[in-house]
C-alpha cells in the first residue's frame, strides 16, 4: 500500500514538474519579445557601446553649448552610458563644450578639461549659444507657448507657400531629431505646414538627410526608406 | 483502480490550472529597462506587443491588435538627464509640469487631462485632434525616464476619430503597469 503511494506520489512529481516545464516553454514562445538577456550583456559590457566599434564616421571637433529642458546642468560621463557611478562633472547650462564626435547610440563624445575624451546626451547640445535658461510658462491658465519661429500664418495656404519660396537646395547633410521631449517624436509632414498630412513620425536621435532648407523647416530625406517630407528646423539639429 | 481514476483526475485539474495560467502569461506586458526597472500587466483583450529597439537610453515597444481596424498603441521609455532625480511625475512642481505641457507646442489643437492610475501614478493625458487625425498621448516619469504612450488610429481604421472605448482600453493597460525597481 505505502509502495503504492509512494509509486503515485512520484508520478504525480514528475508530472507536475513537466507541466511546469512546459508552462514555462509556453510563456517564453508567446512572449512575443523578451530582451533581458540582450540588456543585460549590454550592462555587462559597456564600453563596446560606441567608444571604438560603434562610433560613426569621424568629424572635426565643434562647439556646441549645453541646453538643458528645465535649464539645470547637464552630466558628463566617463562612458556613454547611464550609471550612477560615472559621472565625473557638471556642465552648467549653456555651458561652451568641445564636440569630438557623435555616436549612434544618442551620445556625444566630448573634450571634458583635464579628463580628456567624456560622454554626454547629445540631445541636450546645440549649436547656439543659449540666451537664457527656460523661462517657467505661468502656471494658470495654461497655454501652449507660441513658437517665435512659427508665424501665425505659418498654417495657412500663403504660409506654406511663403515656406516653399524660401526653400534653397543644399549639399546634403545630416540631422539628429530632437522632440522636446526625449520621449516623443516629430513628424515628417508632406507640405512645410502643421496642419499638412503626417508622412511618418520619427523619435530621438533618428537620423535622416536634408535636401533643402527653408526658414523654418527642413525638406528631409530618410536614409532607409527613401520616403521624402518636410520637419520642422526647431526639432532637429545639424550633426554632419 | 479507485485511486488511479482520483489521480488521473488530480492530475487533468492540474493540467487545466496551469493551461489556464498559460493563457493569461501569453497576455501580459513585460519590458526591463536598462536593468533600473520593469514594466509588467495584462495586454488589452486581442493586443500584442513587441519591443522595436532598445538601447542604453531608449526602449521602444509596440502594441498591436490583430484586428487592423483596432489602434496602434507605442511605448517609448527614454532617460532624460534634466530628470535623472525625479522618481515620479507626481514629484515634479506645477512650474515644471507646465514646462512639460509646453512642450507638446508642435501638435495642433492640444487638450490635457491629469490622472492617477491604480497605482497612484500620475499620467499626463494629451489628445491632439485635428482635421483628420485623432490620437492621444499618455505621459509620466518614472526613475528619471519619460514614458510615453502614444495611441494612434489604426491603418485599416474607417473612421481616424478614437472611440471612448478604445480610449478607455488604453487608459486601462496603462493603470495596470506595475513599475517594479530592480535591485
Amino acid at each position: 500500500m505505502n509502495r503504492k503511494l509512494l509509486a503515485a506520489m512520484l508520478a504525480l512529481v514528475l508530472i507536475l514538474s513537466a507541466v511546469t516545464a512546459a508552462f514555462a516553454t509556453s510563456v517564453t514562445d508567446n512572449s512575443t519579445f523578451v530582451k533581458e538577456s540582450d540588456s543585460d550583456d549590454y550592462h555587462r559590457d559597456p564600453p563596446s557601446q560606441g567608444k571604438e566599434d560603434d562610433r560613426d564616421e569621424h568629424i572635426e571637433t565643434m562647439t556646441m553649448y549645453v541646453v538643458t529642458d528645465n535649464g539645470k546642468g547637464l552630466n558628463v560621463r566617463s562612458e556613454p552610458y547611464v550609471t550612477n557611478y560615472n559621472i565625473i562633472g557638471v556642465a552648467p547650462y549653456g555651458s561652451r563644450i568641445d564636440v569630438l564626435r557623435f555616436l549612434d547610440n544618442g551620445w556625444a563624445a566630448i573634450n571634458w578639461n583635464y579628463y580628456g575624451e567624456a560622454y554626454v546626451q547629445s540631445r541636450f547640445l546645440q549649436w547656439y549659444m543659449p540666451y537664457n535658461p527656460p523661462v517657467t510658462p505661468t502656471p494658470t491658465p495654461y497655454a501652449p507657448t507660441p513658437s517665435p519661429y512659427d508665424p501665425a500664418y505659418s498654417d495657412t495656404i500663403a504660409g506654406i507657400n511663403a515656406e516653399f519660396r524660401t526653400m534653397r537646395t543644399v549639399t546634403p547633410f545630416t540631422i539628429s531629431v530632437r522632440p522636446v521631449r526625449s520621449s516623443g517624436w516629430v513628424n515628417m509632414r508632406w507640405a512645410p505646414g502643421k496642419d499638412m498630412e503626417v508622412i511618418k513620425i520619427y523619435y530621438n536621435n533618428d537620423r535622416l538627410t536634408v535636401i533643402s532648407e527653408g526658414a523654418n523647416w527642413y525638406q528631409v530625406e530618410d536614409p532607409n526608406t527613401g520616403s521624402v517630407g518636410y520637419m520642422m528646423k526647431t526639432y532637429t539639429v545639424r550633426i554632419y | 483502480m479507485k485511486k488511479l481514476i482520483s489521480l488521473l483526475l488530480c492530475l487533468a485539474l492540474l493540467c487545466c490550472c496551469a493551461m489556464s495560467f498559460a493563457e493569461a502569461a501569453s497576455g501580459q506586458f513585460t519590458a526591463t529597462v536598462r536593468d533600473r526597472f520593469r514594466l509588467t500587466g495584462p495586454l488589452p483583450e486581442g493586443y500584442q506587443y513587441s519591443i522595436v529597439s532598445q538601447d542604453d537610453l531608449t526602449t521602444r515597444a509596440s502594441v498591436t491588435s490583430t484586428d487592423p481596424a483596432a489602434p496602434v498603441m507605442t511605448l517609448i521609455i527614454s532617460y532624460n538627464e534634466s530628470y535623472g532625480d525625479v522618481k515620479l511625475l507626481n514629484d515634479l512642481p506645477d512650474d515644471q509640469l507646465n514646462q512639460i505641457k509646453a512642450g507638446f507646442s508642435e501638435m495642433n489643437e492640444v487638450t490635457f487631462d491629469l490622472r492617477e492610475t491604480s497605482h497612484g501614478t500620475k499620467l499626463l493625458i494629451v489628445r491632439e485632434t485635428g482635421a483628420d487625425l485623432d490620437f492621444l498621448d499618455f505621459y509620466t516619469i518614472y526613475l528619471g525616464h519619460e514614458i510615453e504612450l502614444r495611441l494612434a488610429p489604426g491603418e485599416g481604421a474607417s473612421d481616424p476619430t478614437l472611440t471612448e472605448e478604445q480610449i478607455q482600453k488604453c487608459i486601462t493597460f496603462l493603470s495596470d503597469l506595475d513599475f517594479s525597481p530592480i535591485g
